[in-house]
């Protein structure tokens, strides 16, 4: 009786010992695993605030004329604000590697301010005038000249000013005019202008203040007075904002 | 043996050892082919991508290695003053020239501020001299190490700022230099590269963001997170086939990669090819290989069946002939032409068949030549006795009377059993005649019933015949059938105990008229109800013990019925009685 059915035991055994060699077989070639390369997107936030999220961006921009000089307004103040400014949103979409969506429009007027420019450049305007961007962005405020915030844009705002001004916070800056228009300037007024914007987004300036001596070679340092096609925003600026890992 | 569908038991058991036999060996050489075929494989895909990588790899070290070369000063005095301006315009106009990568170069001195400076596509060494006292590279270059940053993105492209030290002929560092260099170069050898059709490189810089390459060679892409990319920027190379890796792609596509670290820019440099190319001929390699083993395999099992079915056919059909001879029948022989020893065996079985033929015949001669022989003696003997019995020859006293009488009794016997072994050996050698024509049945059954009366009475056995006004009439010989009414009705009056009743009647069915001859009397058990139809079999209980009998009358009634297309069968209970019916077919 044994060894009527050792045949068909042999029989199945082989096919046991195959089928799982097949398995291994298997597995070990055509149905091995993968290990999947995990998707992180980073996401932009403002400097040091990840709360802030910079996903989506509008900067506006306006031309602000003191009232004593509302006759002596630059007829070509928008083109020379609007290349500015473009070239400084298609830097920084560059050193954003695209994760932040970033728009922009011009305030089709000037603004005329309701005071003269004594009053906002007053008789300190070293550092580059903060206190012209502040007197400047509560006049608008208060004349509902300005977006805010509110939605899931992060909106700046940009003050050409026809005074001495160069100053940025988060949400404002103020450039003057005149760095957009004279010719020693030329070939980093749009430098100057992104560095500014740099600090709408919250970015430290990299230089001494007191002796101008830069201590990084990026937008936010030695940059900011470089062509801008020759400009980078410094890496650990970047991590700053959760592009890239903290070192 | 088993003759079912599937087959029987040593057929199959043919075919299972021929596809073990045959699968075995070649399930066995198939996997090791495939499994040499895999591991070469992966190690060809390994040696391939590695020796790819490292090529483009050392273009990329070759590019700065030859920049830096030029780069890295000694001035040939020995003075610790920096060099004079005008040859520090001379020299940094030359390396503009000499290398296109610049960007821009300047001297700086031990303080850290600029003394000259050129710039990409100016003319003239650039006015703007900055001071560079608080950079951190400042730190790196005046220990005596060279100095590059981490690869980063202008609009001209990307690029690595680096310094080098200036020394003079005694190795004291005088001044440094300090530039930005465009590796561009670098980016479109990265870009351009393509292993097969679809493998490509890409270039990380140390924060996992695509600086160049890509299936679509876009770049600037952040690259998510494997292991791969986690070893190889962390600085340990991924190579060989050891180090390789099999991955789904930021692309989702499952590839296979390898990486080396670019220590000189802190960056990677990965290889990703797509399996589906990679391993295409590997896959496609296998597959055929798997096709053809399962062609092998139904092929082994089709081919194992229909000689499995050749080997065990000359068996069965051995197992058909000794069931025929089992049965009596010796004229069919069998037919075995398969050239080998399976011939032989049926060519003796063939010359035993024979033989039993032989024997059979010379035994149904002897029956007959002894039973015809027989039959004169005895039938003088009868003859003779009742002579003596009737006292024709003589007075005869009543106690010689009964000895007589007992001699009368066992020559009736012997007479009986002589009649009916020349009926069986007449039916054996197939010379009962039977004459089949349409028949009344009643008029034979009422003969035979008036035959047996005296019998029946003499055991006080009641006898009853429910005849039919309109029976239909049968196809039957009958004097055969008067022979088997005879032998049924006397059979129930001898196994029917004194007071018992005998019925007889019938039923048409199917196209058959049954006749039924039912008794109350010792029955018959089930395993004796198989063999009574057989020679000699005669019932033996206690209460059929004496009773007399040959054991071939229901032998001869089955052979008559055969042979009038009937059939006979019984239905019976031991104690409780037996019906025997037998069946013919209506006219």
């Amino acid at each position: 009786m044994r060894n009527r059915y050792l045949v068909y035991y042999l029989a199945l055994l082989i096919a046991v010992v195959f089928a799982a060699s097949c398995y291994w077989f298997w597995r070990m070639t055509i149905g091995r695993d993968y290990e999947v390369t995990e998707r992180v997107l980073p996401r932009l936030h403002l400097y040091d605030d990840p709360a802030a999220g910079l996903a989506r961006v509008k900067i506006r921009a306006y031309y602000v004329v003191p009232q004593n000089r509302k006759d002596q307004i630059e007829p070509g103040w928008f083109e020379q604000i609007e290349q500015a400014l473009k070239e400084s949103v298609i830097f920084f979409q560059a050193q954003f590697r695209d994760y932040s969506e970033i728009s922009y429009e011009i305030y089709p007027n000037p603004v005329i301010l309701a005071e003269n420019n004594a009053v906002y450049d007053t008789e300190k305007t070293d550092h580059g005038n903060p206190h012209a961007l502040q007197r400047i962005e509560s006049e608008l405020l208060s004349r509902g000249i300005l977006e805010e915030n509110g939605d899931e844009i992060f909106r700046g705002s940009a003050f050409i000013y026809e005074g001495v001004g160069a100053s940025g916070k988060v949400g404002s800056m103020i450039l003057s005019r005149t760095f957009l228009a004279r010719a020693e300037y030329d070939k980093i007024k749009s430098s100057l202008f992104a560095h500014e914007l740099g600090h709408v987004f919250g970015l430290p300036d990299r230089y001494d203040l007191s002796t101008d001596i830069s201590f990084s070679d990026g937008l936010m340092g030695g940059g900011r007075k470089e062509p801008i096609e020759r400009v980078h925003l410094e890496g650990d600026l970047l991590a700053g904002m959760g592009l890239i890992s903290e070192k | 043996m088993n003759h079912s569908f599937t087959g029987g038991k040593l057929r199959n058991r043919i075919m299972v050892m021929m596809v073990l036999v045959s699968l075995v060996p070649t399930t066995a050489g198939g996997f090791l082919s495939i499994y040499n075929i895999s591991v070469t494989h992966e190690k060809n895909i390994a040696d391939t991508e590695e020796s790819f990588l490292n090529e483009r790899a050392g273009r990329i070290k070759k590019f700065f290695d030859d920049i830096f070369s030029v780069l890295h000063l000694h001035v040939g005095f020995e003075q610790t003053d920096e060099i004079k301006l005008s040859s520090q315009v001379f020299l940094l106009d030359q390396m503009m020239a000499e290398n296109k990568s610049l960007e821009e170069i300047s001297f700086v001195n031990m303080s850290g501020q600029e003394t000259s400076r050129f710039l990409r596509d100016e003319e003239r060494p650039s006015a703007e001299l900055r001071n560079q006292s608080k950079m951190p590279w400042l730190a790196v270059v005046r220990g005596g190490d060279a100095y590059t940053s981490e690869p980063y993105v202008t609009r001209r492209g990307t690029a690595v700022y680096f310094a080098v030290p200036v020394e003079n002929k005694n190795g004291i560092i005088i001044s440094f230099i300090a530039g930005e260099l465009n590796i561009s170069e670098v980016v479109e050898l990265v870009n351009s590269s393509r292993l097969g059709d679809s493998g490509y490189l890409i270039l990380a810089d140390p924060n996992g963001f695509m600086l160049a390459g890509g299936p679509d060679s876009k770049g600037m892409q952040y690259l998510g997170k494997n292991e791969m990319y986690e070893q190889v920027l962390s600085g340990t190379d991924a190579t060989g086939p050891q180090g390789q890796r099999r991955y789904v792609s930021y692309w989702g596509e499952k590839t296979v990669a390898v990486g080396v670290y670019l220590p000189q820019i802190y960056s990677a440099l990965f290889l990703e090819w797509p399996v589906r190319e990679a391993d295409e001929i590997v896959n496609g390699l296998i597959y055929r290989t798997i096709l053809m083993f399962l062609l092998i395999f139904v092929s082994v099992l089709v081919v194992g069946l229909f000689l499995a079915n050749f080997i065990v056919r000359p068996i069965k059909k051995l197992e058909q002939g000794t069931g025929l001879v089992a049965q009596g029948k010796f004229d069919k022989p069998v037919e075995i032409t398969t050239g080998d020893e399976l011939e032989e065996l049926g060519n003796s079985f063939n010359k035993m068949m024979d033989g039993l033929k032989q024997l059979r015949q010379l035994k149904d001669e002897f029956v007959f030549v002894a039973a015809h022989e027989l039959r004169t003696p005895v039938t003088a003997i009868k003859g003779y006795l009742s002579m003596i019995e009737d006292g024709t020859v003589g007075p005869v006293t009543p106690e010689i009377k009964e000895f007589v009488h007992k001699v009368i009794d066992a020559n009736q016997r012997l007479i009986q059993l002589v009649n009916d072994l020349l009926q069986v050996a007449r039916s054996d050698a197939g010379r009962m005649e039977i004459k089949v024509e349409p028949s009344d049945i009643p008029g034979a059954i009422n003969l035979v019933l008036g035959e047996l009366k005296p019998l029946a009475l003499e055991k006080q056995i009641t006898v009853t015949y429910k005849e039919s006004t309109s029976l239909p009439r049968v196809l039957a010989d009958t004097l055969r059938l008067k022979e088997v009414m005879i032998n049924l009705v006397g059979n129930a009056i001898k196994y029917t105990p004194a007071g018992g009743r005998i019925e007889v009647f019938h039923e048409v069915k199917n196209k058959e008229l049954i006749t039924s001859i039912k008794d109350n009397g010792y029955g018959i058990s089930k395993e004796a109800q198989q063999k009574l139809f057989e020679k000699f079999y005669r019932v033996q209980t206690d209460k059929t013990r004496d009773i007399t009998g040959t054991g071939l009358g229901l032998f001869i009634v089955k052979q008559i019925m055969d042979k009038m297309n009937g059939r006979i069968w019984v239905e019976s209970e031991e104690g409780q009685g037996s019906t025997f019916n037998f069946s013919l077919p209506l006219a």
